[in-house]
């Protein structure tokens, strides 16, 4: 490029544009003898022959770099030189290289650009051949030292500080600089960082004169910026632990370093991340404080700036290399607790506020129960340890980059305290559906953070021994934030396959991580803290089934799916059976008849319709609906359903028996085959030792022989297990005969209720198949009564009716085999281990009773009464919306103060009910009117009480049940609350409300009679609290009722245990237990529940309640009222 | 044995999560196509989605990822 024409120099606007520098070199000389070097470089004030001089060394200099054949006669020659030059007296303030040294300094003190550059150019040039060749270093080493003086320190800090355009001068300066610190394995790095205010002076600014030119950096002309980075990666490779600290600490430093590492060229880039990585944050010698102050927010927002790196110059695999090793190094940075930035946190357990070690552990304020730690409500925000990552997380994008979910999600994984933290503070991002990449985006976000599992104890080992962790944490950490009822309702509108499909996922995932936790509840406590953990985990379920959608909704979504997508249908029936699974009170409360879908997958599944992968589907499918009808009590498994398999009406039952044969090893279906056993038990149509296991055993075995008989064995099998099932008294009575009539002991065996059924219709058989019909259940039959039969002996009920097979078949000139012939149990063998393999025998049971004392006893029984409620609803309620009010029991919160102990606050509580009502009634509410009449009738009621004491329990445990009653219209209830309402303006103190009328009256749906029931006992417990309660229950007989209606033999263990907390409640109240033992009898009755209990731990229970009554009771009248019968009934019982 | 066992099991993962992808994007084909036009998707989408759709296949257990597996095995020849 041409120097600029002299007269431009004279032109005035010269100066006012900024001058282009332009510097001209001189070629110099090739070197041929030391000597001839020598020369050149002597002293000279005149500078262009020194420049000259210096060009013509640097020429050498290239040559040897170039490596050309000559390069060992050159170095020779450097080192002839380098000798030459050599200072006679070796002392630490000899200066070496004297002249150029002169020449530098010289050119300095005249501002001679020139030879200030040239200067720095050949001694870096010099120092970087040296470094190459081992012979050589000891010179680089003096001329290390002699640079290191204070003349040579000044020139280099005023190479340093010229200005920003001159990068001529400074970059060379900062390479001499960087081959100083790295010659000889950086044995001056220390040096030159301890002469920082000559050595680093303007660094700060260096660091930030990037490259000018358009267009990437070339790599011969590196940038000022390009130049200062090597040189501080240098110092930072080469000083130990203690010099990399303060260097990290040197003001704004790195700041400078990172501030415009976007605009760096891909190699540097990488250097500086390995560089910060390798020794920064892996080297354990410095502390945490300097590398949290150095990776601040700031910092580590600049390398997330990598991940969208690169112009249009840089190649997509430039550009990928970037974000890939920015992706790694902030997953180092933020996992990994080495690197110093991730803080050792606490899981759940929040910051505490007053961060004190007690007794060696950490207790702060939310510490402990009393303070509220699990029922804490945060609406400040979370306390978090780790701030950094916590300010840092909300930069991310995780709805828009993969690499940010990512980073996120690990984040998460290493330190759950920032999962619930997150998404309270970034509220702004809703989950409301839309088909975009953004909703997709963080739609997977979401999945991927409710994969991740819950930490050992819930993430603190020594709280967890105390207390669990707050709910709204542990909710937020198994459904985050934005997942709630609202959106997913939307989301699983029929409108979008998707967005349903997504929401499905999500609910499947939430449901199966908070049966974890509840099982986390049910194992972690000692007995000590029991009832919290209960509490907690009840606490944990309510508010879980608030933000999810009812169960209406997944049915109807299931509904909607097309019959085709059976992945889809797959994952819905999959989260229905997890609703009946985990919350089992949501899924009963809507009346899902499972009956029709499983009859249509049934359906699909018949036949060879369906390919293998629609019928992989279809197996799974079913296992989910069979478990579901499992557990809903409308199933009917023994009605005959029209076109079931290939065309022919079957039992549901039997449908999956045949379903049970088809299928082979690779789809074990082991549930329906743990249902069916189930279903098959309980209606007595096998024995409860073996269950269907000698059925499938001999089906299966007969099926691999003929399969082309099973037609009339299954029309025949499916015949008998109906009749068997419907009228199975007639069967009994028939096998009490038999029993009689072979004259068995009690001891020995019975068999199957199918097996006499099997025989009884025998004689309508050849009305219904034909002769190879016949022999096949003949075959069939043999088979069957074979499995039954194995073992030691050959049950003689058993042989007794395979003697009447074999005569009814003789007569049909059929031969059967007798039983235990070697081709039979040969062909059973091949099926034998598929079947023994799997049954568990839960359904043998032994009488085990283990002892139960009373704390434990309290701790199942024992339903804690919150005598000091919170109060400040009264004030607070009137600042919320009519729907909040309901939907977060606020109504119910007010109403229970009716209860308190202190008259003004029952007074204001009063007033304020019906303030409430009120409001309500003036709102949109749809349920105003009825919720309205509800307040205005238990505040009336109550009004006589309050003045003297607590209103009676039954108005608030009606009134606050009911509340919940009325918000649905679906509840069985809702039309008995409402009737009852509108009877009268005030109820009675001395009677129960709406108590008789679900006892006693019809049930309002037929199948609702124990859903209604639960609400009853639950609502009962409530209102047995203070001795005036047990003098109603007492009068009206309540207790009587309730004790007939445990004596119900169909009545499920929850509902009897819920009778027995009503039963121990009483025990709690003055008087309560003698009541109980001389009005109502309760001794005699337990011990009848006691005899006929099926489970060990429910007979214990009863055993220490029995205990516990005659411990609380007035012993004295009781010996006198039952002269020591009780006494000697209770010995008696405890002493098993 | 056990590392055969489980360069099996790490094999029929994979199937299981390409025929779920190939699946999913079956059954959600439509709703995909609406994705595809709106206006926040770009090239880069693509991986994405593909990981979105792909990431429900843990939740089936190892025995009905191989159930269905060896079904679609069957099904294609």
């Amino acid at each position: 490029m041409g120097k600029r024409g002299n007269h431009h120099a004279d032109d005035p606007a010269a100066f006012r544009k900024r001058q282009k520098v332009t510097h001209e070199v001189p070629a110099g000389e090739d070197v041929l003898s030391s000597d001839q070097l020598r020369k050149l470089l002597t002293f000279d004030q005149d500078l262009h022959r020194a420049r000259h001089g210096l060009s013509s060394f640097k020429r050498l200099l290239d040559d040897i770099v170039a490596n050309q054949d000559d390069r060992s006669a050159k170095i020779n020659l450097l080192q002839e030189y380098l000798e030459d030059v050599k200072p006679r007296q070796i002392s630490e303030d000899a200066v070496h290289l004297s002249d150029i040294m002169e020449m530098w300094s010289f050119a300095v003190q005249v501002n001679n650009d020139g030879v200030m550059s040239s200067a720095a150019v050949v001694l870096a040039l010099l120092l970087h051949v040296i470094s190459d060749s081992l012979r050589l270093v000891p010179y680089g080493l003096d001329i290390c030292r002699t640079l290191l003086q204070e003349r040579q320190l000044k020139s280099l800090s005023k190479n340093l500080s010229s200005e920003k355009g001159k990068g001529f001068i400074i970059s060379p300066t900062l390479r001499l600089l960087k081959e100083i610190v790295s010659l000889d394995g950086g044995a001056f790095a220390k040096q030159v960082f301890r002469a920082r205010s000559y050595t680093f002076a303007y660094l700060g600014r260096n660091l930030e004169v990037g490259n000018t030119g358009e267009g990437p950096e070339d790599a011969k002309k590196a940038s000022v910026r390009t130049n200062a980075v090597k040189f501080f990666l240098a110092c930072l490779k080469f000083l130990h632990s203690d010099g990399r600290k303060e260097l990290l600490t040197q003001k704004e430093l790195f700041s400078h370093l990172t501030f415009m590492i976007k605009t760096d060229a891909p190699w540097l880039v990488l250097e500086i991340l390995n560089a910060l990585k390798t020794c920064v944050l892996m080297d354990d010698k410095i502390p945490r404080d300097v590398k949290f102050k150095s990776f601040n927010t700031k910092t580590l927002t600049r390398v997330l700036s990598l991940y969208t790196y690169g112009t249009s110059a840089n190649t997509d695999e430039e550009k990928t290399s970037v974000a890939d090793k920015a992706h790694e190094f902030l997953l180092y940075v933020c996992t990994t607790p080495e690197a110093g930035i991730l803080y050792p946190s606490t899981g759940l357990y929040p910051k505490p506020e007053s961060d004190e070690l007690v007794g060696g552990r950490r207790r702060g304020k939310f510490a402990g129960v009393e303070s509220g730690l699990a029922d804490h409500t945060f609406s400040k925000g979370i306390p978090v340890f780790n701030f950094v990552l916590s300010e840092f997380s909300q930069k991310l994008r995780p709805w828009s980059s993969l690499k940010h979910s990512e980073l996120l999600v690990s984040m998460f994984s290493v330190a759950p305290e920032l999962l619930a933290d997150y998404f309270f503070t970034n509220r702004s991002f809703t989950f409301e559906p839309k088909l975009t990449m953004t909703w997709i985006g963080y739609a997977t976000f979401l999945f991927s953070t409710m994969q991740l599992p819950l930490p050992p104890s819930f993430g603190d080992r020594s709280q967890f021994a105390h207390t669990p962790p707050p709910t709204t944490i542990l909710l937020d950490n198994i459904i985050p934030l934005p997942i709630n009822q609202k959106v997913l309702v939307r989301c699983l509108s029929p409108k979008s396959n998707l967005t349903s499909f997504f929401a499905t996922r999500l609910l499947v995932t939430a449901l199966e991580k908070l049966a974890t936790a509840i099982k986390m509840h049910e194992t972690a406590t000692d007995s000590k803290d029991r009832a919290i953990w209960e509490a907690a985990s009840r606490r944990l379920i309510d508010a879980f089934c608030q933000r999810i959608p009812d169960m209406k909704e997944i049915v109807r979504s299931y509904k909607t799916i097309p019959v085709e997508n059976y992945l889809h249908r797959t994952l819905a029936t999959r989260l229905i059976r997890l609703y009946y699974e985990v919350i089992p009170r949501v899924a009963l409360a809507a009346n899902f008849d499972v009956s029709p879908f499983f009859v249509d997958v049934l359906r699909s599944l018949d036949g060879d319709a369906s390919d293998a992968e629609a019928r992989s589907f279809g197996v799974m499918q079913l296992e989910n609906l069979v478990s579901i009808a499992s557990y809903s009590p409308g199933m009917r498994w023994f009605s005959k359903v029209d076109n079931i398999t290939n065309g022919a009406s079957s039992l549901p039952f039997t449908a999956l028996l045949r379903l049970l044969c088809v299928d082979s090893e690779d789809s074990p279906s082991q549930q329906i085959k743990k249902v069916l056993t189930t279903v098959a038990v309980e209606n007595q149509v096998v024995l409860s030792t073996t269950g269907i296991a000698p059925l499938l055993q001999a089906l299966r075995a007969y099926k691999s022989k003929d399969s082309r008989g099973m037609v009339s064995v299954w029309s025949y099998l499916d015949n008998c297990i109906n009749r068997c099932a419907s009228s199975p008294i007639k069967y009994l009575e028939m096998l009490q005969l038999l029993v009689e009539e072979t004259k068995i002991s009690d001891e020995e065996p019975r068999c199957p209720l199918l097996i006499v059924a099997l025989v009884e219709q025998l004689q309508y058989l050849s009305s219904s198949v034909d002769d190879s019909g016949t022999k096949a259940v003949a075959k069939f039959l043999s088979l069957y009564f074979n499995t039954e039969s194995l073992g030691a002996e050959t049950p003689v009920l058993v042989n007794h009716q395979y003697g009447k097979v074999k005569e009814h078949f003789s007569s049909k000139s059929i031969t059967l085999k007798k039983l235990g012939s070697s081709s039979d149990i040969t062909t059973l063998q091949a099926f034998e281990s598929e079947t023994a393999e799997e049954e568990s025998t839960p359904l043998s049971k032994e009488k085990d009773e283990t002892v139960i004392d009373g704390n434990s006893l309290r701790e199942r029984l024992h339903v804690l009464i919150d005598e000091d409620p919170d109060t400040n609803v009264i004030t607070r309620w009137a600042a919320k919306e009519v729907e909040d009010l309901m939907e977060d029991s606020v109504a119910a919160r007010l109403v229970r103060l009716l209860a308190s102990p202190h008259v003004h606050i029952r007074k204001e509580a009063s007033t304020n009910i019906l303030k409430m009502a009120a409001k309500i009634k003036e709102s949109s509410y749809e349920e105003k009117d009825q919720v309205w009449l509800l307040l205005c009738e238990v505040a009336e009621s109550s009004k006589p009480h309050i003045d003297a004491g607590p209103a009676p329990s039954a108005f608030v445990a009606f009134a606050t049940h009911s509340l919940d009653v009325l918000r649905n219209p679906l509840h069985p209830l809702y039309p008995k609350v409402n009737t009852f309402l509108t009877r009268g303006p005030v109820w009675s103190a001395e009677k129960l409300p709406l108590a008789h009328d679900i006892l006693h009256g019809e049930p309002s749906e037929d199948d609702r009679y124990y859903t209604e029931v639960t609400w009853l006992l639950a609502y009962l417990l409530d209102a047995l609290v203070t001795p005036f309660d047990l003098s109603v229950f007492h009068k009206k007989r309540w207790f009587e009722k309730i004790l007939s209606l445990g004596s119900n033999p169909y009545l499920r263990v929850n509902l009897r245990t819920r009778i027995l907390r009503i039963i121990y409640r009483a025990t709690c109240i003055e008087s309560g237990s003698t009541t109980l033992v001389t009005r109502f009898g309760i001794i005699s009755w337990l011990e009848s529940q006691r005899a006929l209990c099926e489970s060990n731990e429910e007979a214990s229970v009863i055993r220490a309640l029995m205990r516990r009554i005659w411990d609380t009771c007035d012993q004295k009248k009781v010996e006198g009222w039952s002269r020591g019968g009780v006494q000697k009934l209770i010995d008696n019982v405890c002493k098993i | 044995m056990s590392s055969q066992q489980q360069k099996a099991d790490k094999a029929t993962e994979a199937e299981f999560g390409s025929y779920y992808l190939q699946r999913t994007t079956q059954e959600l084909a439509e709703d995909l196509d609406k994705v595809r036009n709106a206006d926040d998707f770009k090239a880069d989408s693509v991986p994405f989605l593909v990981r979105a759709l792909q990431q429900g296949a843990v939740q089936f257990s190892p025995d009905d990822q191989k159930r269905t597996v060896s079904a679609v095995k069957q099904k294609e020849g």
